[in-house]
């Protein structure tokens, strides 16, 4: 766990959500540090994908603090949008912008937002588009391309901000499976990169294989966390041993 | 239409005399037996005071007052339907409605469009109205403003007769209510309307209007129409019924109780 | 017919004209008032939602005939006579037509674009906003687009029922189809060739209109497709 003496990219300490009566996230602390590629895993309900989508505060924080990249977001007072832009998201429904092709759907948020010109921004959404493996696709629809496509292509679209922080919410769940291959050899080939990396996933494998640190998470509490040896081969809490029972 | 309501209603009686309901035999023919015919006489919604709905409920006015004169003194059976302006020519034409009695001007231009016109029952003139602090005094000064009038009315037929001389717009609305508030809120800046109409309605109706002076016209009859020559006979009666009760002095007594 | 069409039918035509300005400028605010009380209704503030209702339902629930006299005649009522507030105001027939038709038209797109805006998928604004897009961005560049083509069949329809609707308008006295037919009837006398006339005249407008919204539809999925 040599990482562990770098930066801390987020940290989360006593994170409560509700929607409505209903408590998802009941006390939640942990710090994700600089490289770090967390794997968060966990049964339906148990809260996870509302723990990745506090980081980016596209779910409202009932309590605790959340600070990410030096901002505490949980001020209201601080520009979101700002710190959104250095924290890529994909979602297990990919949300291509569908009114847009590949290459608009890279170039809107850059160029939009000013970050880079239009055409410093499409040389780089081609880059992107290079290094997911589908430059042929530059113009073409989101409604002609297969799941694994969109993804890839959704993934590309996060790094075009250039983010610091990549934020994954199932990413391969959506996808037939013949699919779900193409998708995280991208996200193994960002890791190897050395991205700060969170993901929520039922890929156990994967998880086993690229991440730093797995962090079961159950009934709104994080359970058991550790490296994918500790929790994934050994875990000691039986909530982690009846879920990996279940799903392995 | 009215030749299949015969035939369908001839069949029906038929029918039921056949069923042995005991109808008495009678022949329902209306062109041969006239004095069994129940007219059906069609007229507008509100033409103060030609014909309007009184404060009791009651549909009145000279309209109706003189058709029911005239039915009483030919001694023919009628129903009147208050159907409105446009519905009544529409029913005349259909055959829903015999012939229609609304305040309607004796026009060659309806004429020519094959309607039959009674007799003028009532000459009306049409004048000019403002509001009653208006600065308004002629048609002259009318120009580049806008002018109400009512659909129809031989008062539309005045103004659009001025208008090209005096250069102003016209403006036209359903009904008299409207066009006078049309006056009253500014939107027009006078109404041409039929001049014992207008003072009645000023007098009755608290109208902050005036009619202006020497704006009256020669003014024009008003007449009892019909759509189908079929019914000539109703035209005959009217005409006949009309020259009695002028001569008996029923028609002025009408007259005075709307107008006096 | 004959002879009301040589007769009237320059007097009709210009009537059509008229009909169209006035359909055409009630759509033009009618689409603005949609646009403003159909985002009202989506944003998330409850203040914004509940004025949207408020204007939507008081809208609907007025049938416009009402609304057309109480535009025309209560309005300038309101200003001159009870609330004495600047020079005489006084709205001519197109000017009180268009608030009318802008307003009933206006309603009807508020819930249109409302349902347009939802219709498009929740995920669309989330990834938007995960990139660092403000709201309004978001919506401009990615949800509207969206909603519009989702939106057009209806809006076609309610362009459809607005320009149809115009001949309310000719109580006020404003010189639509209507309005005018009306006094051709009563010159002539002649009710069903007038209507029979007035009735294909809109007609064609009315085909016209919704070919060329389909070929508009048309065009859209096409761009979709490409």
């Amino acid at each position: 766990m040599t990482v562990r003496s770098k930066d801390v990219k987020i940290h989360v300490s006593h994170l409560k959500k509700n929607f409505g009566k209903l408590e998802v996230l009941k006390d939640i602390s942990t710090d994700i540090y600089e490289g770090e590629v967390v794997c968060i895993i966990g049964p339906s309900g148990s809260g996870k994908s509302t723990f990745l989508r506090c980081l980016n505060r596209l779910e409202d924080i009932t309590a605790g603090e959340v600070v990410v990249d030096g901002y505490k977001i949980t001020d209201k007072k601080i520009n979101i949008n700002k710190v959104r832009e250095n924290v890529g998201m994909v979602f297990q429904h990919f949300n291509l912008f569908n009114n847009l092709n590949v290459l608009k759907n890279l170039t809107l948020a850059p160029v939009d937002l000013k970050k880079a010109s239009k055409e410093e921004a499409k040389q780089q959404a081609v880059h992107m588009l290079e290094k997911v493996g589908l430059s042929d696709k530059v113009s073409a629809y989101p409604s002609q391309l297969s799941g694994g496509q969109k993804q890839r292509v959704a993934i590309a679209r996060a790094l075009c901000m250039n983010p610091d922080i990549m934020l994954f919410d199932e990413p391969t769940s959506a996808l037939d499976p013949e699919m779900v291959g193409e998708v995280l050899n991208v996200m193994k080939q960002l890791a190897a990169d050395g991205m700060t990396m969170v993901i929520v996933t039922h890929e156990m494998g994967f998880a086993r294989e690229v991440a730093d640190r797995v962090i079961f998470m159950d009934g709104g509490y994080i359970v058991e966390e550790g490296t994918p040896e500790e929790v994934i081969k050994n875990p000691k809490e039986p909530r982690t041993i009846d879920f990996l029972n279940k799903v392995l | 239409m009215k030749k299949l309501l015969t035939v369908v209603l001839s069949a029906g009686i038929l029918a039921g005399m056949l069923a042995g309901c005991g109808t008495a035999p009678k022949n329902d023919n209306a062109d041969t037996n006239a004095s069994d015919k129940k007219w059906v006489i069609a007229t507008d919604t509100v033409f103060k005071p030609f014909e309007y709905t009184d404060n009791s409920g009651n549909f009145v006015g000279i309209d109706v007052d003189i058709v029911a004169a005239i039915a009483e003194d030919q001694g023919f059976e009628y129903e009147m339907n208050s159907l409105g302006w446009d519905a009544a020519i529409a029913a005349c034409q259909a055959g829903q409605a015999d012939g229609m009695i609304a305040g309607a001007s004796i026009t060659d231009e309806r004429k020519e469009s094959g309607w039959i016109f009674s007799d003028g029952y009532y000459d009306a003139t049409q004048c000019m109205t403002v509001k009653a602090d208006s600065t308004i005094a002629g048609f002259a000064d009318l120009a580049g403003q806008t002018v109400a009038v009512k659909t129809g009315t031989q008062g539309a037929a005045y103004a659009e007769s001025l208008k090209d001389a005096n250069g102003f717009n016209i403006t036209y609305f359903e009904d008299s209510p409207t066009m006078y508030q049309a006056v009253a809120g500014g939107q027009a800046v006078a109404c041409f309307e039929d001049t014992p109409i207008m003072a009645s309605s000023i007098k009755d109706g608290g109208l902050d209007l005036k009619i202006v002076e020497g704006t009256e016209n020669e003014g024009n009859p008003y007449g009892f129409a019909i759509f189908n020559a079929d019914n000539q006979e109703l035209i005959d009666m009217f005409n006949a019924g009309l020259a009695n009760i002028k001569a008996n002095g029923k028609y002025d007594e009408i007259i005075a109780k709307y107008l006096g | 017919m004959v002879q009301i069409i040589t007769d009237y039918g320059t007097l009709l035509l210009k009537a059509m004209g008229q009909t169209l300005i006035l359909a055409l400028w009630g759509l033009f605010f009618a689409c603005i008032l949609g646009l403003i009380f159909g985002i009202l209704s989506v944003v998330k503030s409850k203040i914004c939602n509940a004025i949207s209702a408020i204007f939507v339902n008081v809208i609907r629930g007025v049938p416009m005939i009402v609304l057309a006299f109480f535009v025309f005649f209560g309005v300038p009522y309101l200003f001159n006579t009870i609330l004495h507030i600047g020079k005489n105001i006084v709205l001519t027939g197109l000017q009180a037509g268009t608030i009318c038709l802008a307003l009933n038209c206006g309603a009807y797109m508020a819930e249109i674009i409302r349902g347009g805006i939802q219709a498009v998928d929740k995920g669309q604004m989330e990834a938007s906003r995960s990139l660092g897009l403000p709201y309004w961005r978001a919506m401009q560049r990615v949800i509207l687009p969206q909603a519009v083509k989702i939106m057009i069949p209806s809006i076609i329809n309610q362009f459809i029922i607005t320009l149809k609707d115009t001949s309310i308008l000719s109580v006020i006295g404003f010189p639509e189809l209507v309005n005018t037919a009306k006094n051709v009837q009563a010159n002539t006398f002649k009710s069903f060739q007038t209507w029979a006339i007035v009735a294909v005249m809109y007609l064609v407008v009315i085909t016209l209109l919704s070919q060329l919204s389909k070929a508009v539809e048309r065009r859209l999925d096409h761009d979709r497709e490409k």
